[in-house]
């Protein structure tokens, strides 16, 4: 009788922890990932077009407490008014670097921008635009996994029309998730040292996401 | 005895049977972008909704018409009879979606010659499955103003029919952009009704696909009205049939009120909205000098910080599996033993509480704070463990510690979920056989 009761558990516990195992699918991925995923990022920091910055160890700005530490492991430096951003070489002109990327944090929403000098996407710019819009993403707002899936459609679908032209520099700000009110603009660029256009996007933090202590 | 043993038994696959119910719950969220709508944006319509943004941003249009919950096909495609075809002559070795497009379209070279026309828009791939029901209306997501990326002319176009009669239909060749693309799109629907007819067993395949009684009996409908077509040479017919097979999807629930299934959505304020910006700035390369030095002087210390940190991350993919297997072992041996007293099992009981606490949770940003700082005391000539030494010949024994790999974020709340549902069983269990102690 025993060995019924047992054999009868050992079945319903091994399905249980099966059905959770595959019901879940983001420890799934995790678990899959784990081996494969360091590759990609120890190859593709988004802040470094060049495959040997990849290799050097972050910027030493990660001891700092602030809301976009973790963009040191990609490469982002902390600058003095509290943004997080990320310098490229200006592939036309030797010695000028400019503003890449920057993601600050202003009244309680985040900023994050991509900057294209003289209108123009960089190489690489259009995935790495991505991956950095993402990271945002993935880090401060809720948004499932899943339907993660379709704001990176959404975004690539933005920058690509960007990069063919399609679509007109403006203040307006497209509205692509509820309730972070995430908004996604291409625009120009008035002040600065750069002539040329952004693309932007724009995300209410919401209390307990953005309740680090905001030295950033 | 037997009694008790079938009791739990019962039990056991009730509470099976509850979990398995929460976790199909679990699954069926809404998928797709969530615009502050009732309805969800359907998952491969986000480049149309965003034509949509941007088309209709300063028109003021409120209302969007969605296909609701997608069961077969994605984006496009979703819940339309042309996807399960489609799928049919796939499985049977047939032809792919590409070469029935381009067969329809009068051959590979007629299509190179008739993408110029729409502004070489990589989206034509796409267009026998955009919408043009209530002559093309604004209103439908998934209509070809949005996947073209703007309304199509009905100007004539010097040149266009030359390309268009070579179409597989043989209606009317178009001189316009918007009846060129009717005319793709029909081209590409006959064909696949005529490699659809050749497949043996037609029904019965699509019977198996084991879709909804009512969703099976739609695609049956609409696909045997599509061969009689085919097959009488009916055209207005065919037409018809058609544009049912490529644009009218399936919807449960939905009475038919002109929109071919298509639900209404009131769009809320705020779709196209001003946004804030910041402003860039450039430097020279005289700006980075002292920075450079700052970094060099950094590196030495930045290793040992490093590989303190990935330490966590070699277990990453195990120590979830560890943990749960291990917890897992100690309650069938706990379950499997003989009913031995309650101290006992106290003694045994495996408490995951702190074993769990060492990962951060998903939405933390990694913690460089006291406790990971690399203490100065770490021999110099020693990598941490985890780390690879690589010798740097350009300085004198100068070498550097690399990691790897980078750490990987673990998600933990999957792995808890995981533990506190198997605990959850297991205080069930453990809550029923005390009671059956108290009883005998």
């Amino acid at each position: 009788m025993n060995k019924i009761m047992y054999l009868s558990r050992l079945v319903a516990i091994t399905s249980v922890f099966l059905m959770t195992m595959s019901n879940n699918k983001q420890l799934f991925a995790n678990a899959q990932e784990a081996p494969t995923a360091p590759e990609i990022t120890t190859n593709q920091k988004i802040c470094s077009l060049d495959p040997v910055e990849d290799l050097l160890p972050s910027l030493p700005n990660q001891k700092t407490n602030s809301l976009f530490s973790y963009l040191a492991e990609e490469g982002f430096s902390r600058s003095e008014d509290g943004s997080w951003v990320c310098y490229v070489n200006d592939p036309n002109k030797e010695g000028r670097y400019y503003t890449l990327f920057k993601v600050k944090e202003q009244n309680g929403k985040l900023i994050g921008s991509s900057f294209l000098d003289d209108g123009n996407l960089i190489v690489g710019q259009d995935g790495r635009s991505l991956d950095f819009f993402m990271t945002l993403i993935e880090r401060h707002t809720n948004i499932t996994q899943e339907n993660q899936e379709s704001v990176r459609r959404y975004l690539d679908a933005f920058i690509s029309l960007v990069k063919d032209n399609k679509i007109k520099p403006s203040r307006r700000g497209f509205l692509f998730d509820e309730p972070n009110r995430a908004l996604i603009m291409y625009h120009p660029l008035s002040t600065g040292g750069i002539k040329g256009t952004a693309i932007t996007i724009n995300i209410q933090l919401s209390k307990n996401v953005s309740s680090y202590p905001t030295q950033n | 005895m037997l009694k008790s043993t079938v009791k739990n038994v019962t039990f056991l696959f009730s509470s099976l049977a509850t979990v398995l119910m929460f976790c199909q719950t679990a699954n069926a969220d809404p998928k797709g972008l969530n615009i502050g709508a009732p309805a969800k944006i359907p998952p491969g319509q986000e480049s149309q909704f965003l034509q949509y943004q941007l088309q209709n941003n300063e028109a003021g249009l409120r209302q969007m018409r969605v296909i609701p919950g997608c069961v077969v096909g994605f984006g496009l495609r979703c819940n339309k009879t042309g996807t399960v075809l489609e799928q049919v002559i796939e499985s049977n070795g047939g032809l792919t979606y590409q070469q029935m497009l381009i067969r329809a379209a009068g051959g590979e070279a007629n299509y190179q010659r008739t993408l110029p026309f729409y502004g070489n828009n990589s989206n034509l791939v796409n267009s026998p499955y955009m919408s043009l029901w209530r002559n093309h209306s604004s209103q439908i997501l998934d209509s070809a103003q949005y996947g073209l990326g703007g309304k199509l002319s009905q100007n004539p176009v010097p040149g266009f029919r030359e390309v268009t009669k070579n179409f597989l239909w043989s209606g009317e060749p178009a001189g316009d952009l918007r009846s060129g693309f009717v005319n793709l799109k029909l081209s590409y629907g006959e064909t696949l009704l005529r490699e659809v007819a050749k497949i043996p067993n037609l029904n019965q395949q699509i019977r198996e696909l084991n879709l909804e009684p009512d969703m099976t009996q739609f695609y049956l409908n609409n696909l045997s009205r599509g061969l009689n077509a085919l097959q009488t040479g009916n055209k207005a017919e065919l037409r018809q049939s058609i544009l049912t097979i490529l644009s009218r999807p399936y919807a449960p629930n939905l009475k038919d009120d002109g929109w071919y299934g298509r639900q209404l959505v009131q769009i809320p304020d705020g779709l196209v909205q001003p946004g804030e910006t910041l402003t860039p700035n450039t430097f020279t390369d005289v700006a980075t000098e002292p920075l450079q030095g700052e970094i060099t002087t950094e590196i030495a210390e930045i290793p040992g910080e490093v590989g303190l940190l990935s330490k966590p991350g070699g277990f990453d993919g195990w120590l979830p599996w560890l943990l749960l297997g291990g917890f897992l072992i100690g309650l069938l041996l706990l379950l499997g033993g003989e009913d031995g007293d309650s101290s006992s099992r106290a003694g045994t009981q495996p408490n995951p509480g702190p074993s769990v606490t060492p990962n951060p949770g998903p939405s933390d940003t990694p913690n460089p704070g006291p406790s990971v700082t690399p203490t100065p005391d770490i021999p110099p000539q020693i990598c941490p463990s985890g780390t690879i030494r690589v010798d740097n010949p350009g300085n004198s024994g100068g070498f550097e510690c690399i990691t790897p790999s980078t750490p990987a974020k673990v998600i933990e709340p999957s792995t808890l979920k995981a533990i506190i549902l198997v605990t959850l069983i297991y205080c069930l269990i453990a809550y029923k056989r005390r009671r059956r102690h108290k009883l005998t």
